[in-house]
């Protein structure tokens, strides 16, 4: 006679029709008199039951065509990145290039436009322009000792 | 159409013959997919996803196993570290939860309700045993839904897992005594739960 242990370890096995003959008909003189384990089978068989719903789940009768649009479309996006080689080794650092020399020509430019124009020697001006010569602080302290 | 007809076509026009493995294979991958998420938006990603490595990673498939083994091996791959990055973004969200406010922390049950509009529904029963499916070990977990939801041969699974036919059996065998013994921890727990209730009451 097998106890109720023995039995709950083998459950899964016996609704999955994987236990021997033998097994088979102990289990079932056992479930025949414990109510406990019958209801333990019941809720295991209601368990197991999810395995047969999701077998014949419905699949998305687009999935096929959604795969193959997917496939196109990263296709599409890696055919237009590497599109021309020449653009993007080539032309594309070229063009960074040039307009990094225009700005700093521009900077040049501009820089001697208001070196040339503007008038420097005016006291209030040179005070930021050279204000260490203006209040020589060190100097003089240098000088006292 | 077989598997040597498609290989043909691919070789000859690669996007015609690649459409014909799809059309034969997508519902397979789809399934393995939806049997790890438990989620139909999710599944539909991953089997895209499969499908995208393997188009990819075609021109160096060598032949040395059949279409179907080594896009299943994509797609148990693909969906395990699918797991394993969700596990991780859940730990996250909780911590973010945890910081955010005192609300009370919810442990989320992989189920298939999460999505309104997701239309495969399950009872209470029914949504414990995917709870139990989720706690095995990935590789009992591997071998179970490959036998049990895509009804493959030990043969079979044991050349997708690279393994023997004797250590997928023991996979199996393992699995199911661990989903057993959870879902019987999971009885127990509600039937300690619902008494407590009943006492309050």
């Amino acid at each position: 006679m097998i106890n109720c242990n023995k039995i709950k370890k083998k459950l899964i096995f016996y609704i999955e029709n994987e236990v021997s003959a033998e097994e088979k008909i102990q289990i079932e003189q056992h479930l025949a008199k414990c109510n406990e384990c019958k209801i333990l089978t019941d809720k295991l068989k209601e368990s197991l039951n999810a395995i047969n719903k999701e077998k014949n789940l419905d699949v998305n009768p687009y999935l096929s065509i959604r795969i193959i649009e997917n496939i196109n479309s990263v296709k599409r996006q890696k055919e237009e990145s590497y599109e021309n080689p020449l653009i993007r080794w080539v032309l594309q650092p070229a063009i960074f290039t040039l307009i990094a020399a225009i700005g700093i020509y521009i900077g040049i430019l501009l820089g001697t436009f208001y070196k040339n124009n503007l008038n420097l020697t005016d006291s209030y001006t040179s005070v930021y322009w050279d204000d260490f010569s203006q209040e020589p602080i060190e100097v003089l302290l240098l000088s006292e000792e | 159409m077989s598997d040597s007809i498609i290989k043909e076509e691919i070789l000859k026009n690669k996007d015609n013959g690649f459409k014909l493995l799809v059309e034969k294979y997508h519902v397979m991958i789809y399934k393995i997919c939806f049997a790890y998420t438990k989620n139909i938006e999710d599944a539909e990603d991953l089997t895209q996803e499969v499908f995208l490595k393997a188009y990819q990673k075609i021109d160096k498939f060598r032949g040395d196993s059949s279409l179907s083994t080594w896009l299943y091996r994509i797609s148990v791959n693909k969906s395990i570290n699918f797991l394993r990055d969700n596990k991780y973004h859940k730990l996250y969200q909780r911590i973010e939860t945890l910081f955010s406010d005192n609300s009370e922390l919810k442990i989320e049950i992989p189920s298939s309700d999460k999505d309104p509009e997701d239309r495969f529904i399950l009872n209470e029963m029914e949504n414990l045993f995917n709870k139990a499916l989720n706690t095995i070990p990935k590789n009992q977990m591997t071998a179970f839904i490959l036998n049990k939801y895509n009804e493959l041969s030990y043969q079979e699974i044991a050349e997708i897992m690279k393994t023997s036919v004797s250590a997928i059996q023991s996979l199996i065998h393992r699995a199911k005594e661990g989903i057993q013994k959870r879902l019987i921890e999971y009885y127990d727990k509600e039937k300690t739960q619902h008494f407590n209730n009943n006492s309050v009451k």
